[in-house]
């Protein structure tokens, strides 16, 4: 509500801006041009790494420092810290780091983004940056025309760096045109007062622009030609540091738990960095010109000094508040816990990680396992049976023989609780995640999706299997009960060779596997193989038990068919072996 | 069938779909050695085998994987 109202308010305060001052629309097309740099940039790093991001932030999260050092270092060279977020948080909810290495990258990450103030400033103020913005930019779009990945990642880089670059440029001439007429530095402020407005205005500007980045930019160049006092420089950028910590917490009200935890996570870091930076601003800035002078920074080289002052109090921030990870990590988790309706809904699925193709993937191929682990327990109830009564076993069929007593389950009530909200996410997800994917990885989505269509088609036919398994376990006819205990062997049989095949390293004997398991459960043809005949030419069974049988060892059939359909594309790695699987019959 | 059509089609066959063609083949090959990786490990087994129960079992293995490097 109060988005929708303000909305209309900015874009008319942006008119009137655009009209009332030519300076101010240089300016303010220097920032548009700069944010839209910045997206190219992010998107660019996303082809460009090809999930090479993704593997370095899987494997270098085991502890607080690496994390932090992690963080520093991929933020630094991708120059995105909300690119990097969206990682952390798919990575916290498929459960592959844990909370306290992913607050370690966001504190990393937060020190890494400090570079972009440095870039601008050594580079950006000091000389003719458009001036290399040009062949960036030609040379960007002729990349992006390439067929090849790496090359339009590359592309999208130079073209979001050339945009970067001329938008600083576009910010720099505005700042310095403006200064002929409107001298901003009148408004200089001295004094904590000072402090506290500039503080304000720049977590505004940075909520408004939704990027420190950009924030930082402007203020750079302010600072660079002299439209702001050093001194409120250094108050705007910790209001920048502060600001995007509201942009976070806004982003994560939609996302999950583990989003909200590393979101309040981001802001108390900020707000404690912020503190500090306020409480000492005057003994930093003094710090910052010692350190200046050791480094070799000019003493009136102000926009430098700001880029110093900018990384010095985020690693204080990182000192003071790394101590207390593991004691935020026992808050969070007790301040947001995933809520438990009866219903199961998808744990996986992050909205927040739906742009970047990778972690989508990865988030799917998590959530049809957890449908998958759901509706086993569905299937072995529904033959009465308890999965760690047959998996492992050697001989499942004596397993089946001594598992007589009904297991009390209501498929169709498991369906509605465990099943259908958890697959109507994962058919959303898999829809909506399609929009950046190239072709290969659409099909993978495909896959994701007919593979979880099988596990809920298997769901259904269980449920019409139990009714006959219940009445005929309890028979007076030995035949008929023998012919029902086959059944359950089978598919248990299926479950249990799946449950092997998930823990195979070696796709290979995955293959042999499915092979059998495809052979095996040939048996179920009753009417093919003949059996049926010879159970009704010596009166074994009655027409009513045969027709029954028919049907149920059809649908015993199409479960087991339709769990190993769903095993290969879960669980074979190989794209070569997983079509050679799947065409094995 | 007009004759720019059929030059069309076989420009495409000759050029696009050639790319196709090597990737495929190239899959192929890797797959084919895959598999005689595998049997040859299996046949391995097999003499290493100390039971009987076990040749048998690892004889089946080799069975499905030979059918299957003759269907491809």
């Amino acid at each position: 509500m109060l988005k929708r109202s303000i909305y209309p308010l900015f874009l008319l305060g942006i008119a009137y801006l655009l009209f009332s001052s030519q300076d101010a629309k240089i300016i303010i097309a220097g920032v548009a041009i700069f944010l839209i740099g910045m997206v190219f940039m992010e998107d660019g790093f996303k082809l460009f790494s090809g999930g090479m991001l993704e593997r370095v932030l899987e494997k270098s999260t085991s502890n607080v420092p690496k994390a932090i050092a992690t963080g520093f270092i991929a933020t630094a060279i991708v120059q995105s810290s909300s690119l990097l977020t969206i990682i952390v948080i798919s990575f916290l909810s498929a459960e592959m780091i844990s909370l306290s290495g992913a607050i370690g990258v966001i504190f990393g990450s937060n020190i890494g983004t400090t570079t972009t103030a440095w870039i601008v400033s050594a580079f950006g103020v000091k000389i003719n940056i458009a001036y290399y913005a040009m062949p960036m930019l030609i040379f960007g779009v002729i990349f992006r025309f390439n067929n090849n990945k790496i090359y339009q990642g590359l592309g999208n880089i130079l073209v979001g760096l050339g945009f970067v670059f001329l938008g600083i440029g576009y910010m720099k001439e505005g700042f310095e045109a403006m200064k002929d007429g409107l001298d901003l530095a009148q408004f200089a402020m001295t004094g904590y007062l000072g402090v506290f407005v500039y503080i304000f205005i720049g977590a505004v500007a940075t909520v408004v622009i939704q990027s420190s980045s950009a924030t930082m930019a402007i203020i750079i160049t302010a600072l660079a030609t002299g439209q702001i006092e050093y001194v409120n420089a250094l108050a705007l950028a910790i209001g920048a540091n502060v600001g995007t910590t509201v942009t976070a917490i806004i982003g994560s009200l939609s996302s999950n738990a583990n989003g909200k935890r590393l979101a309040v996570a981001h802001f108390i870091f900020n707000v404690v960095t912020g503190l500090i930076a306020i409480v000492f601003l005057y003994q930093l800035a003094d710090v910052v010109d010692i350190l200046s002078l050791n480094i070799g920074i000019d003493d009136k080289d102000y926009t430098m000094k700001l880029a110093l002052f900018h990384t010095i109090f985020n690693v204080i921030g990182v000192i003071a508040v790394t101590p207390f990870t593991y004691k935020l990590v026992v808050f969070l988790e007790g301040l947001f816990i995933e809520v438990d309706e009866g219903i199961e809904r998808a744990k996986y699925l992050d909205s927040v990680v739906i742009g970047v193709p990778e972690s989508a993937l990865a988030a799917l191929e998590k959530e049809v396992i957890h449908l998958y682990d759901n509706a086993t327990e569905v299937f072995a109830h529904a033959i009465s049976l308890h999965r760690h009564s047959f998996l492992d076993q050697e001989n499942i069929f004596e397993v089946v023989k001594q598992s007589n007593a009904k297991i009390d389950i209501d498929v169709d009530e498991f369906y509605e609780t465990k099943i259908k909200e958890l697959y109507g996410d994962i058919v959303n997800y898999a829809t909506l995640s399609q929009d950046k994917m190239d072709e290969d990885q659409r099909i993978q989505v495909y896959y994701y999706k007919i593979a979880s269509r099988d596990i809920v088609e298997a769901v259904k036919d269980v449920a019409e299997l139990q009714k006959n398994v219940t009445l005929y376990q309890k028979s007076k006819n030995e035949v008929i009960k023998n012919e029902y205990n086959l059944l359950r062997e089978k598919i248990a049989n299926t479950l249990d060779k799946i449950d092997d095949i998930r823990g195979d390293d070696d796709d290979m004997d995955s293959l042999i596997k499915i092979k059998q398991l495809k052979e095996d459960i040939k048996e179920l043809d009753i009417i093919g193989n003949g059996r049926i005949d010879s159970l009704i030419r010596n009166n074994s069974i009655t027409p009513k038990m045969a027709t029954s049988l028919i049907n149920d060892s059809s649908f015993a059939y199409d479960i087991s068919k339709r769990l190993i359909e769903a095993a290969i594309t879960l669980w074979i790695k190989d794209q070569e072996i997983k079509t050679l699987a799947g065409e094995a019959s | 069938m007009k004759i720019d059509e059929l030059f069309k089609r076989a420009e495409k066959f000759f050029s696009m779909d050639k790319e196709k063609q090597n990737k495929k083949q190239d899959k192929k090959k890797k797959l084919e050695s895959l598999l005689e990786k595998k049997i040859d490990s299996i046949k391995d087994k097999i003499n290493e085998a100390d039971s009987k129960k076990k040749k048998e079992e690892l004889s089946k293995k080799l069975e499905i994987l030979l059918d299957l490097q003759k269907k491809m």
